[in-house]
């Protein structure tokens, strides 16, 4: 039991990482990255707004949904989760921590659009998990996230003092980097099996 | 008909509940603000259109409060006098 709670763990942060293997919210990915301080409190929001979704979901999917034969309610139900999940976070970050509030602007309420986050929604109800399995799939993924961003905004910090062609400034170098990170990423396929 | 109307009630069902949670979330989460700002944001036209250069109406508003913008910068000014004078006043106090 635990053995494939941690296997589905790795699976979805290495083997099937939402950005780099789906290219799954590549919007926060590409915007928020010039600042590793903000990347990483994003990816620490998108995580905990995944974490919670998750269960949630299941719970709306399996006691909800399929037992009033609903399912194409689907789409919607999770929606209306997910956005209210985003209106609390952005409650609790305005709160206390303004600063926070105001670097990652735009990009916090668009958490909502994010289609990581309803990607895995559904994605867990497809793949027949159970309560637990669904939780760790959804933190799994938000951690896949935080972790593929973290590495995008340092080495974006770094290109800041390198020396980039003219033609290539600014977003060119930004998406030939996010292509390289996917490739590398295409070589820990091989890591687990995933059915 | 069954199915539209179950539909109807889970999804009634589910926002309420939802709703309830963020409206007591929100009484107990709430910032304070300057009175001033939310009498401001009233005013401007809250297109958050971005031509005053900041990034939205209340980050223009804030810029007005601290003195660091001019209103004459917000599309307003072009079409309403009235509420640009009344803007005006209410910076003065």
């Amino acid at each position: 039991m635990v053995k494939e709670l941690i296997l589905v763990f790795i699976a979805t942060v290495l083997v099937n990482n939402f950005v780099l293997k789906y290219f799954l919210g590549i919007c926060p990915f590409l915007g928020v990255s010039d600042n590793l301080s903000s990347a990483i409190s994003m990816g620490f929001a998108t995580t905990f707004v995944m974490t919670i979704t998750a269960p949630v979901a299941w719970l709306i999917n399996n006691y909800i949904l399929v037992k009033f034969g609903l399912p194409f309610l689907q789409y919607v139900c999770f929606i209306i989760v997910i956005a209210s999940l985003v209106q609390f976070v952005e409650m609790v970050i305005k709160k206390f921590f303004p600063l926070l509030h105001q670097s990652m602007g735009i990009y916090l309420p668009l958490i909502t659009t994010n289609c990581a986050i309803l990607f895995m929604a559904l994605q867990l109800v497809l793949k027949d998990y159970s309560l637990i399995k669904s939780m760790v799939f959804g933190f799994g993924s938000g951690i896949g996230f935080t972790f593929a961003i973290t590495i995008m905004a340092s080495i974006r910090e770094e290109l800041k003092f390198q020396d980039v062609p003219e033609s290539l400034k600014g977003p060119g170098i930004t998406l030939i980097i996010a292509g390289i990170l996917a490739l590398i990423f295409v070589g820990l396929g091989g890591l687990i099996q995933v059915k | 008909m069954n199915i539209i109307l179950l539909s109807a009630i889970v999804m009634i069902a589910l926002a309420g509940i939802l709703g309830a949670i963020l409206s007591f979330a929100y009484s107990k989460l709430k910032v304070e603000e300057d009175p001033h700002k939310e009498q401001l944001l009233n005013l401007l036209p809250g297109a958050n259109c971005g031509a005053c250069g900041a990034a939205s109406c209340a980050d223009f508003a804030d810029k007005l409060i601290k003195g660091e913008a001019d209103i004459a910068k917000c599309s307003l000014s072009l079409r309403d006098e009235n509420k640009v004078a009344k803007i005006k006043d209410l910076l003065k106090n």
